[in-house]
């Protein structure tokens, strides 16, 4: 049995609406509503859902850059949400993170060396300036980069160039767990699949454990080994990827499965089209959050909203009804050439 | 092959069109002699990664280019009529009668301070005869008295007040023709009331009110969830086997590609090097940089290991690779790839590519 790294229990961040001259709170953007989540030690956890839906608030949420409103979050065995100062700053380096843009994350007045070498002093790894600049040299190369590459600025890469930059800092603390949030959204797809085969050949390496945060369904399945899939501020289902991609039985992930645009002509699919659009996250529907998209929505839906649990061991499913729902992509590998 | 009777049911022709950008760190060589043809009632897809030049193909055909470009060569005819050589008020009208273009972000191509209805009740208005016919077809009129004197006389002129209630008739007919919910609700709506997909959804009904030879969708899915796309997807192809006109579709997306289009051209730095029926494409993909992009999208429906790369970046277009700009990347790159640019060449039935390693016999 592997063990578990992070745990996550009820999560929830509310953004108060303020308005008026008094300021008052008017309402609250639920970002995220309750999440429970468990990654494995190894594993990387690849967690899905459609804008708005909370996936990148969650993994703010867990490095504390955002303070969540309520909920636990567990790093092997120890709650990390009410650690102060000194105490979290040990946990913390524990934890790396690369952003979406590499135009954003990166600060344009800073060499690479700077940006490698920063996080080192910070979190007083090592000894030495000396010594950091050792280990950026080392991490700039194991990204694909060389090492004059440290002694320049962010505007002289391009976009695939940042990301790998940012990658290495990431890697800087020497983390166990690192969050990716949307990693690869802003590159052409000749330079996401350089990414991501760095990103795997890192987490051998390294022995990380990662959470995938990504929009991009194909993206996910191809790097996770379970998958949660995220709407309107909660879980809708949570599996391994082959559960989630091949049977799925929350109505939503067998929507959001069949409604992804395959490049193979030839292959012809039922799909399921979930009309209307994601309601606004100030306003979340009564009972199943779903319910309003939900081509199965009963009134007991509209009163009741169902938990999210096992049906079976390892997979997690919020809806009242047990749905015989067709396979969302049928398996076509025998009829393809790779 | 015969290209003739090719030719002949063309709607659109793009001939060896060039253009380059003027910027202050030199000439960018965006366009490097673009050929393809869009046949009468297709769906043609464009595709490529940003920078190949797939928006400015379509910038050109519709000529809205920026200010510092400049079409070096080259020529395009929309039913024999050349493009390029039009004057302003010319295109202008091309724009308004015969061409339509939908854009990736709706929210920046709508007017935020007019409502829907407005916005595309001008359209109609635009085109005074076809509201005249409408009217007389389906017995519109205005409250009594209200009707002004046409003192024009013989032209089947409106009054304006007669002209609006057509137009917006017309408005909700298109509207619902896009499947919105509530047409005459989304008419007095302003842009920023509406959702993401139903801003397309009202671009789309702007570019369909005037029932165009050539339909352009520029990466129109690419700011849309999975599922809002799906519907979007699903409306396309609804309105594909509804219309007569022909559609050039631009994406970076080659899943969108395989949903929607009947042939797709491949472009990489400013050219096509690759033009082929859909599934042909994508059975049998030729040119090295088609087959290096396939291998390195992540697909669902097959299992992979580990995704295949092209190694390094796209090229930088003020100093273009020399011969077939592909050749700093190509794997099987040899010494006539630096010297000649490969030109494109017919390999089997309506599959062109332009790569040397399909010339003269090496096929």
């Amino acid at each position: 049995m592997t063990k578990t790294v992070l745990e996550i229990k009820g999560l929830k961040k509310w953004f108060p609406i303020t308005g008026g001259i008094l300021g008052r709170v008017r309402g609250y953007v639920k970002a995220v509503d309750g999440v429970d989540l468990e990654i494995k030690e190894g594993e990387t956890y690849g967690l899905v859902g459609e804008s708005g839906s909370g996936k990148t608030t969650v993994g703010r949420c867990i490095l504390r850059l955002i303070e969540p409103t309520a909920g636990e979050i567990i790093y092997r065995g120890q709650e990390i949400t009410k650690l102060k100062g000194e105490a979290f700053r040990r946990v913390r380096r524990k934890f790396g993170i690369v952003f979406q843009d590499p135009y954003a994350s990166l600060d344009p007045r800073q060499t690479i060396k700077g940006a490698l070498t920063e996080p080192m002093k910070y979190h007083k790894i090592l000894e030495s300036d000396e010594e950091a600049v050792e280990k950026a040299k080392d991490l700039i190369k194991r990204v694909g980069l060389n090492e004059d590459h440290l002694y320049r600025f962010p505007h002289e890469f391009s976009g695939g160039q940042r990301q790998r930059i940012a990658v290495a800092r990431a890697l800087t603390t020497d983390p166990d767990v690192v969050i990716l949030d949307e990693p690869t959204s802003f590159l052409d797809v000749s330079v996401q699949a350089q990414i991501l085969n760095l990103l795997s050949d890192l987490q051998k390496e390294f022995n990380l454990t990662y959470l995938f945060i990504s929009h991009n369904l194909s993206v996910i399945e191809h790097m996770s080994n379970r998958v949660g899939v995220m709407y309107l501020g909660a879980i809708m289902e949570a599996a391994d990827k082959e559960i989630i991609y091949r049977r799925p039985e929350h109505p939503y992930t067998h929507a959001l499965i069949s409604a992804l645009p395959i490049p193979n002509p030839a292959l012809t699919r039922e799909r399921v089209i979930l009309s209307g659009d994601v309601p606004s996250p100030v306003d979340i529907p009564s009972g199943c959050r779903f319910r309003t998209r939900c081509p199965y929505a009963t009134d007991y839906c509209k009163e009741k909203e169902p938990p999210l649990v096992a049906r079976q061991p390892g997979h997690l499913i919020s809806c009242h009804y047990e749905l015989k729902l067709s396979a969302p992509i049928p398996l076509a590998e025998a009829s393809r050439k790779t | 092959m015969s290209s003739a009777t090719e030719k002949n049911d063309a709607l659109l022709q793009v001939n060896n069109v060039r253009l380059d950008f003027h910027t202050y760190a030199g000439e960018v060589k965006a366009l490097d002699g673009v050929t393809f043809l869009v046949k009468k009632g297709e769906a043609l897809g464009l595709v490529g990664e940003s920078g190949c030049g797939k928006s400015v193909t379509a910038l050109t055909i519709v000529g809205l280019l920026p200010e510092n470009a400049s079409v070096t060569e080259g020529e395009i005819l929309l039913a024999g009529e050349n493009l390029l050589a039009m004057t302003h008020d010319q295109i202008r009208k091309v724009r308004a009668n015969k061409i339509a273009m939908v854009f990736q972000d709706p929210t920046t191509f709508l007017n935020p301070v007019l409502t829907i209805g407005e916005q595309l009740e001008e359209v109609f208005l635009l085109n005074s005869e076809r509201l005249a016919n409408v009217a007389a077809e389906r017995k519109i009129e205005v409250e009594a008295g209200k009707e002004e004197q046409d003192t024009s006389g013989a032209a089947p002129k409106l009054a304006r007040s007669r002209q609006k209630k057509v137009a917006k008739a017309l408005s909700i007919d298109v509207l619902s023709q896009v499947r919105l919910a509530d047409p005459e609700r989304t008419l007095k709506q302003y842009p920023h009331e509406l959702s993401g997909g139903m801003r397309q959804r009202c671009m789309i009904a702007m570019a369909l009110a005037r029932n165009p030879l050539l339909f352009i969708a520029d990466e129109i899915t690419t700011a849309l969830d999975v599922t809002i796309q799906a519907q979007i997807l699903e409306l396309l192809r609804e309105l594909k086997t509804q219309l007569s006109g022909s559609t050039l579709l631009i994406t970076h997306d080659l899943g969108v590609v395989a949903e929607l289009c009947d042939r797709v051209a491949v472009m990489y730095a400013g050219n096509i090097i690759e033009l082929a029926d859909v599934k042909e494409l994508f059975a049998n993909p030729l040119h090295p940089y088609t087959q290096g992009l396939m291998r390195a999208i992540p697909m669902i429906d097959r299992r992979m290991e580990r995704l295949e790369t092209i190694p390094g970046s796209v090229p930088d277009l003020i100093y273009p690779p020399s011969g077939c700009r592909f050749h700093p990347r190509c794997p099987f790159a040899f010494e006539k790839c630096k010297l000649e640019k490969p030109e494109l060449l017919h390999v089997g039935k309506g599959h062109t590519v332009a790569c040397h390693l399909y010339g003269e016999g090496k096929a």
